[in-house]
């Protein structure tokens, strides 16, 4: 499907400080805004910043955590650890 | 004819820069890439051949070859950011270049062309070390490192045999050193690295392990242990050891004059003259 718009919009985000100021002011608007389409279950874990249902989907990791790092919908270094870890251990069981 | 002078394997991780100006001349990592450069300037090399792997900056999802080759006179980087590197042009050697294109592509090698290109840290981190001036023109291969399905280990030291026999097959006198760049263990935002941070080192035995196999030239037990499942316990960017593996398959009987392991940055650092 269209993971890669969410690995675009990872990317994006970082090279583009106009563009991240906007996610981060208005997540729901500027997702909207966003040139490219994402299935219903990408833009409800974005919005919640679900990274593990992300990380299962296959997001690539090197740019899902720039998300944390600018502090995207919501989260932080520590939560994005958290989830990411937890779909890892879910994936193995 | 062309020739294999010497090798060097180094990380790049885009930080050092940074901490090698907030730390100065005696931090160990910054004493290392100093060796390295210092070792590279007496192999008086004509070209540098890096074998590196692009960060999704150079490609994307769009179209990521497995193997690929920067063709052109120059290119620019970082295209990503690198803190206390501004973006500068890097000299290359296009007829060189196009002819180990084209001899590997014969080899069985299917490097895709890349032209008008901007590279990331992955390059600009080493020369930032080696070759300040950037007075050496530089020829890039790609290794799908990152992504599986990565080349295999086997494969990767193969393609290096084959760019060694086309840099051979080049009828200019040019010295030519191969870089291989990468880390042996490291994870970059993914579950590997540890509770609450953005990156780690997962599998410092795996470091020990492949500098044992450098130190003591038992390569063909590093190809044999260098597998989807070791990266898959390594770390996600661990795959860059195929760029050392590639440096290695592309020396000519070169023997190891120095190396250095830095576990707790997952790196190591080693010339071959």
């Amino acid at each position: 499907m269209s993971i890669i718009s969410v690995n675009h919009l990872c990317r994006d985000i970082t090279r583009d400080a106009t563009l991240r100021q906007a996610f981060l002011r208005d997540p729901k608007g500027a997702l909207a805004k966003y040139p490219r389409k994402f299935t219903e279950a990408e833009r409800t874990a974005l919005l919640s910043g679900d990274v593990g249902t992300l990380y299962q989907m296959g997001v690539n990791a090197y740019w899902m955590g720039y998300l944390a790092r600018h502090g995207l919908f919501g989260l932080t270094i520590e939560a994005y650890s958290e989830r990411v870890r937890a779909a890892a251990g879910a994936n193995m069981r | 004819m062309a020739r294999i002078v010497g090798a060097i394997g180094l990380p790049h991780n885009p930080n050092f820069p940074e901490l090698a100006a907030q730390k100065g001349a005696e931090w160990e990592t910054a004493q290392s890439y100093r060796r390295a450069a210092g070792e590279l300037k007496a192999m008086q090399p004509d070209a540098v051949l890096i074998f590196t792997t692009d960060h999704l900056n150079t490609f994307f999802f769009e179209n990521l070859p497995i193997l690929a080759i920067g063709v052109g006179e120059e290119f620019a980087g970082p295209n990503d950011e690198v803190v206390t590197v501004s973006r500068r042009i890097v000299p290359s050697r296009e007829a060189f270049a196009r002819h180990l294109h084209s001899n590997a592509v014969s080899a069985g090698f299917d490097l895709a062309l890349v032209q008008e290109f901007e590279v990331d840290h992955s390059i600009i981190v080493p020369l930032h070390f080696l070759t300040p001036e950037l007075d050496v023109p530089v020829v890039p291969i790609f290794i799908s490192t990152h992504n599986p399905p990565r080349p295999s280990s086997h494969r990767c030291f193969h393609l290096g045999e084959a760019i060694r026999a086309a840099v051979e097959g080049w009828p200019e006198p040019l010295r030519v050193v191969v870089v291989g760049s990468g880390s042996f263990s490291f994870d970059v935002h993914g579950h590997l690295s540890p509770p609450g941070r953005p990156v780690g080192v997962p599998d410092p035995a795996w470091v020990h392990r492949v500098y044992e196999h450098l130190e003591r030239n038992t390569i063909s037990h590093l190809l044999d242990e260098a597998t989807p499942e070791r990266f898959s316990r390594a770390g996600n960017v661990s795959g860059e050891i195929l760029n050392w593996i590639a440096m290695m398959g592309a020396m000519v009987g070169q023997k190891l004059s120095w190396i250095n392991a830095e576990p707790q940055f997952g790196n190591c650092y080693a010339v071959w003259r």
